[in-house]
């Protein structure tokens, strides 16, 4: 019995993966159902279809059951078993022609499948944490969606307040982005399976898309990446095409610190600018890398003298690969369940961080 | 290298008088702006229930009907002069979830800023006329309600 993951709620933007997505939307995973790996069908002359499978098939599927056969380019044949002999299926199918590859789903054998989906997500203290299950059930040819956002939303309903301290370049806001991963299981004939399928980490930000948006649901204009080539660089998270600073009270930006920065050095540049547009001065601050994978706020540098008319602000990464941060924590695989349910939330355990280095 | 774009700052005039330093969560990010010069306080009442007491003795009787409690809502209508090239931001407070004041201009550098939340009185919004520069815009904002005595 497997699952398999077919989408994955991601896009590419100049060919780097964005794994944001706006949580005000559905953010969902499709599956399929594998009940078993199938090395061909095929159908000698004469004679009706067969299936081979990959090891014998279990002895739950016995003739007179249907039989599921989903080819490699996901057209789905239905039969009748007729006979079952080790790895070979005989069936009541006509269709002529071989097929390599594919797999078979036996519904009448595993009864009242659906997958469970454990919602992972990070809390205040950087755990990872179990906020909820979404049960769901296949379609008839095995086809599974499993939309997670309603979760997601749990870990924003609390957070719209505005409490940012104002006393840091850049901070993390909780409730305004995070990660987040699934563990998908499997449970059929009453009984939860122990293995479970990982999404691995994804990522959420509190936002909404509109109508013609491009890439859909997916934050990638918004994400930056490490693209030289890109042509229109990731974008603050603000309405403003251009806002304003006042001094003398507390602003920030918004921006998604995404995972595709991870490894390297970020920094803050801002170049400031009188009426007439002449640059007056510049500054680099780098920025603290311990608030990756989230929503942060980003402060200006301020204090700006009363020459300065406009300001532009972006951010840099580093040239050379300097590896100087932990890797993108995730929920630990394989747990163990102290009190053997399946469904007890799990304390995953932060990978140690790795050492620091610094190339020349 | 760049990895966002260059996102162009206004720095704006703050030695207009009456500021109103107002922050909302938009459905992209937290956004900023200060009201000035003058806003309109108001206050909406409704009674919540009234009775008429038994009266004993006519000749001693304060009155005839008495109020269970009065809701008092304070309202903020705040007024801004908006340039066109900042409407697509500044709309946003109109349907925003979150809308909050800065209580503490003139401390916040040093006791950290308090803000107060506002809820947004919803309503039609003429929002700019296509051949204008500027638009003037008037919003109303719901206080938090008045704790009142109640019977």
């Amino acid at each position: 019995m497997s699952l398999s993951i077919t989408e994955y709620p991601k896009t590419t933007i100049n060919g780097h993966v964005s794994k944001w997505s706006a949580v005000q939307h559905p953010i969902s995973f499709k599956l399929q159902r594998k009940d078993q790996q199938a090395t061909m069908k095929y159908k000698p002359s004469g004679l009706t279809v067969r299936l081979k499978t990959v090891g014998n098939v279990p002895a739950v599927v016995t003739a007179g059951q249907t039989v599921k056969y989903i080819a490699a380019s996901g057209y789905v044949y239905t039969w009748t078993i007729v006979s079952i002999t080790g790895n070979t299926i005989v069936t009541d199918g006509t269709e002529a022609g071989t097929i390599y590859g594919g797999s078979v789903i036996y519904p009448d054998a595993y009864e009242n499948y659906y997958v469970k989906s454990e919602v992972l997500a990070v809390d205040d203290s950087n755990t990872w944490v179990t906020v909820g299950y979404i049960d769901s059930k296949p379609d008839v040819n095995g086809a599974v969606t499993v939309t997670v956002s309603k979760w997601l939303k749990t870990r924003a309903v609390n957070y719209y307040k505005n409490n940012f301290a104002y006393n840091a370049i850049n901070r993390a806001m909780s409730g305004e982005g995070g990660r987040f991963s699934i563990r998908f299981y499997e449970e059929y004939n009453g009984v939860a399976q122990a293995s479970y399928l990982y999404s691995t980490v994804f990522y959420w930000a509190n936002t909404t898309k509109q109508v013609l948006d491009n890439y859909g649901y997916n934050m990638a204009d918004y994400v930056p990446t490490l693209d030289d080539t890109r042509e229109s660089r990731a974008k603050f998270l603000t309405a403003f095409d251009k806002p304003t600073y006042w001094p003398g009270y507390p602003f920030s930006l918004s921006f998604i610190y995404s995972d595709n920065l991870k490894n390297f050095t970020i920094t803050r540049e801002e170049e400031r600018f009188n009426k007439n547009g002449t640059s007056l001065s510049t500054l680099s601050s780098g920025l603290n890398m311990s608030q990756r994978f989230s929503v942060n706020r980003l402060m200006l540098a301020g204090s700006y003298a009363n020459t300065v008319d406009t300001l532009q602000v972006w951010l840099n990464s580093g040239a050379a690969a300097e590896i100087n941060t932990v890797e993108n924590s995730s929920p630990v695989t394989g747990g163990v369940y102290s009190n053997g349910s399946i469904f007890s939330p799990v304390q995953p355990v932060e990978a140690a961080p790795r050492t620091y280095f610094l190339y020349p | 290298m760049r990895v966002t774009e260059k996102k162009t700052i206004k720095i704006g005039q703050t030695c207009a008088p009456n500021p109103v330093y107002v922050s909302w969560k938009s459905t992209k990010g937290r956004e900023y702006w200060l009201f000035h010069t003058v806003q309109t306080e108001g206050l909406i009442t409704e009674a919540a229930g009234d009775f008429e007491p038994y009266i004993d003795n006519l000749s001693t009787a304060r009155g005839q009907i008495e109020d269970l409690s009065i809701l008092a809502q304070p309202q903020l209508t705040l007024y801004a002069l908006v340039d066109n090239e900042d409407l697509s931001g500044f709309k946003t407070i109109l349907y925003s979830v979150n809308i909050e004041i800065l209580q503490n201009p003139t401390t916040w550098e040093q006791d950290g800023p308090v803000w107060k939340a506002y809820r947004i009185l919803p309503g039609s919004y003429k929002i700019v006329n296509t051949d204008e520069v500027r638009s003037e815009i008037e919003l109303t904002l719901n206080d938090p309600y008045i704790f009142n005595l109640s019977r």
